[in-house]
């Protein structure tokens, strides 16, 4: 073992080795097992949950939920198909708003400099708030209804722009800007062609993180979307639990017939199984989006430390 | 350029500060107070030139249930239009807003002046504080130049309730005024066991029932809470039977409907025993032991033959509603009466907003909701034959094709939100003569609680308003499911209120409810 030990400059003796594996396997069950529970119970059939509640091992299978779900399959498929393209487009355009935000920041010889880096620090330290936010959506921009009003939101980001600034920063020297300018190359081809390839680590984790974040979005359907053929997933399932919530919230305001009238809807709204079936769904596709850009991920996290 | 980035700086906080100042406080910005007037002046000078007015479009927000837009929405909206066209040279929309958006979204968008005229306004989202700030305008003026029609249809209580500060903002829909407490259980064990109904006038008598039901059903949980819980019965304890019925107006303030007092919530006799009672309950398995945490729809877990009873309100109709739901017949134990008080006739209210393009017309097009049926249930239920089908009876049922009301193409499930719900029509499920009994419950039933028409402008203790309303949430949900030692929680909140400030906002309550009684 000791002699392992000169090999491997990171080997540890065999106690703490499986002190920590054992660790580690323990938090890895602690993130998986709750998935797997929410898995199991969407499987598991109606009658037998209701007697025994949660559990790893049910009583009966059941493929109900998912039946049930994938009958009204059009909304689902459409939905899925929303948030693709916002995902897709949405994740596009804001690794472009962003890195050509940050790149004029990290040259030297950008005259407006510190009025930008002030001005983007200035969205990070106050927030519009949310009454100003929909004013400009609805009222400046007319977008309300519409898919930019899920993409524009989350166009920018002053967290994610410095980070790209350090990063253009310390990656790219200026001496190889002005070689390519010696070499006859415009401002846009610069960017384009030595820029972007150079800071490819960086544009697929941000990206990730784009298409997680529009993937998780369901405020921005709440606020601004009205036609059923623009939700996106995350609030489609989320739609009948905050319908749920409204009821509870407010139902002993409502009055009576009120009240009875909105027992005879919440008796109708998807139980447990079929919730947990739709956090599933919500799930979905991303799960497998993470093993794609893990590479691009660590090492866009990595080089910015080293070659500091 | 460093002093100018500085300055620039400078600038840009002051404007960042300033935005959502100005957002939260538009109302100055738009001037109600002198809006207001302007426009009832413009109305009324333009009113006898009334065949001459310009074609407008008007807005109205409303929740729905259903989704929201509903499939048939286009059609019905092109009937709907039809109509006010003909009637009014307007087009009024209707703009159905999900359940689960609508509590986010009205708000934002009466503070954001967007183009809506009609919204649907309760006091639980934020009516008096529209009143306040002049978000939403006032109406009397409107009401007894346009408005006859809902004047003459609404009671006398839904005008007087709503109004703050003596002004009404807000109109009721004609509906239950308030609604009486009730305990649910199932036909087939109350029968079994021989209880009577009747009987019970205290929470306390319920105990032998409990018991019984715990020693002879397993498996059948005999006071199950999940969406519910008791305090909808609002019955008295065996103790408190002297001390007059005391209303949670939240913050632990309680005020008295017979002594006229406000008194600490959780210091009266009542909530001293009942919580206790239900603790012991809870310690004796009469309660289900997660209480409080489980979110499990009452009726289904009867469905499932889990539990025994539920707790709701319980105006006519509710029985059988309960029975549909709970999928056996159940039967009632009455609670407490239904008094009449201000968030009770405040539950559904339209407000016009600030941004109304034309208010007496909007007015005019609620005029008409009260009066004509057509047009009531136009918006209701949708087009008759299509949308559903109209039964000898006048009741109404599901169009050929639609299993259920969620897929007869358009049900938004708002009768309850505007209009005379009871010109509404009611389905086949339903007995035909609803409304009528629901008429005579409102006329008879309703007890007026003694602080109806007052409110409280809490300006003035708004830092213990808000500590005793942060203590009293953390306590609240303990205490009515019994989830602690009743004892000791009543003990530490009854100190953590006082030393938050629980006396200032009792006396100050007490003086502004004086002055009120008063000029009254």
């Amino acid at each position: 073992m000791a002699k392992r030990k000169m090999h491997d400059p990171f080997g540890v003796s065999a106690p703490v080795s499986v002190a920590i594996h054992a660790l580690f396997i323990l938090f890895s069950l602690a993130c998986i097992l709750p998935v797997l529970l929410v898995a199991i119970v969407s499987l598991t059939d109606f009658t037998a949950f209701r007697a025994n509640g949660y559990s790893f091992f049910p009583a009966k299978w059941s493929l109900f939920a998912y039946k049930y779900l994938l009958s009204d399959f059009g909304l689902i498929a459409n939905a899925y198909g929303v948030t693709a393209f916002v995902c897709i487009v949405g994740s596009l355009l804001q690794v472009v708003s962003q890195s050509l935000f940050a790149y004029p920041l990290c040259r030297k010889d950008f005259p407006f400099k510190g009025f930008f880096s002030v001005f983007i620090l200035i969205t990070m330290l106050f927030s519009g708030g949310l009454a100003p936010s929909y004013y400009i959506y609805v009222r400046v921009l007319h977008i309300k209804n519409t898919i930019w009003s899920l993409i524009l939101p989350m166009l920018g980001g002053g967290y994610t722009i410095f980070v790209y600034r350090m990063f253009y920063k310390i990656n790219i020297p200026m001496e190889l800007i002005d070689a390519a300018k010696i070499d006859g190359a415009s401002e846009g081809s610069i960017y384009a062609r030595i820029v972007l390839p150079l800071s490819l680590p960086i544009l697929a984790t941000f990206s990730l993180f784009g298409i997680i974040g529009y993937w998780n979005d369901f405020f921005s359907c709440l606020l601004y979307i009205d036609s059923t053929k623009l939700y996106n997933i995350q609030f489609v399932m989320q739609r009948s639990l905050r319908n749920i919530q409204f009821i509870q919230d407010n139902i002993r305001y409502m009055g009576g017939s009120a009240a009875s009238e909105m027992q005879k809807i919440t008796a109708q709204l998807p139980a447990e199984t079929l919730r947990m079936a739709m956090a599933i769904f919500g799930m979905g596709p991303i799960v497998l989006a993470y093993p794609f850009f893990q590479r691009f991920f660590i090492k866009g996290l990595v080089v910015g430390a080293i070659k500091g | 350029m460093k002093k100018l980035s500085v300055s620039l700086l400078a600038m840009l906080c002051a404007i960042c500060l300033a935005l959502p100042g100005c957002a939260s406080g538009k109302a100055p910005v738009n001037a109600p107070a002198s809006q207001a007037p302007a426009v009832q002046g413009e109305s009324s000078a333009a009113a006898p030139v009334a065949d001459a007015k310009p074609f407008v479009t008007l807005r109205f927000a409303f929740p729905a249930g259903n989704g929201g837009e509903q499939r048939d929405q286009a059609l019905v909206q092109a009937a709907i239009s039809a109509y006010t066209k003909e009637r009014l040279n307007a087009d009024v929309i209707l703009n159905p807003l999900d359940w689960s958006v609508a509590g986010e979204r009205i708000p934002l968008m009466v503070q954001s002046g967007e183009d809506v005229d009609i919204v649907f306004m309760p006091d639980w989202m934020g009516y008096y504080g529209y009143a306040k700030s002049g978000a939403i305008l006032p109406l009397d003026d409107l009401l007894a130049e346009y408005g006859q029609g809902i004047l003459s249809t609404l009671p006398e209580s839904l005008i007087e309730g709503p109004k703050y500060n003596g002004v009404l903002y807000g109109i009721a829909c004609n509906k239950d005024i308030s609604f009486t407490g009730g305990l649910f259980l199932t036909k087939a064990l109350v029968d079994k066991h021989g209880f009577d109904v009747n009987s019970i006038k205290q929470v306390n008598q319920l105990e032998p029932w409990l018991k019984t039901i715990k020693d002879n059903e397993p498996g059948i949980t005999p006071m199950f809470f999940g969406t519910g819980n008791l305090d909808w019965l609002g019955l008295p304890t065996e103790e408190s039977k002297d001390e007059g019925y005391v209303f949670d107006k939240g913050a632990g303030v309680g005020f008295n409907n017979v002594t006229e007092k406000f008194v600490p919530y959780y210091e009266t006799v009542f909530a001293q025993s009942y919580f206790k009672l239900i603790y012991d309950w809870k310690q004796k398995g009469y309660i289900n032991e997660d209480a409080g945490l489980n979110q499990t729809d009452n009726a289904a877990e009867i469905k499932a033959g889990r539990a025994w009873t539920l707790h709701s309100s319980s105006q006519p109709g509710q029985i059988e509603t309960w029975s549909i739901l709970a999928g056996q017949p159940m039967t009632l134990v009455k609670g407490r009466p239904a008094y009449v008080t201000n968030s009770a006739t405040c539950g559904a209210l339209v407000a016009l907003t600030n941004a109304n393009k034309d208010p007496a017309r909007s007015i005019e097009f609620l005029n008409l909701l009260y009066t004509d049926p057509y047009i009531e249930n136009l918006c209701l239920w949708g087009i008759e034959g299509t949308n559903y089908i109209k039964e000898a009876d006048g009741r109404i049922s599901l169009p050929p094709g639609a299993e259920t009301w969620n897929d007869n193409g358009y049900n938004p499930g708002t009768s309850w939100e505007y209009g005379n719900q009871l010109t509404s029509y009611v389905t086949t499920e339903s007995e035909a003569d609803q409304w009528e009994k629901l008429e005579q419950f409102n006329k008879t039933e309703m007890v007026p609680a003694a602080d109806l028409g007052w409110s409280f402008d809490g300006t003035a203790v708004q830092d213990e308003l808000d500590a005793c309303n942060a203590i009293n949430s953390e306590y609240s949900s303990i205490l009515k499911n019994g989830m602690d030692d009743a004892e000791q929680t009543l003990a530490t909140i009854n100190k953590r209120l006082h030393d938050a400030g629980l006396d200032k906002i009792l006396a100050e309550m007490q003086k502004q409810y004086d002055e009120w009684l008063a000029v009254k």
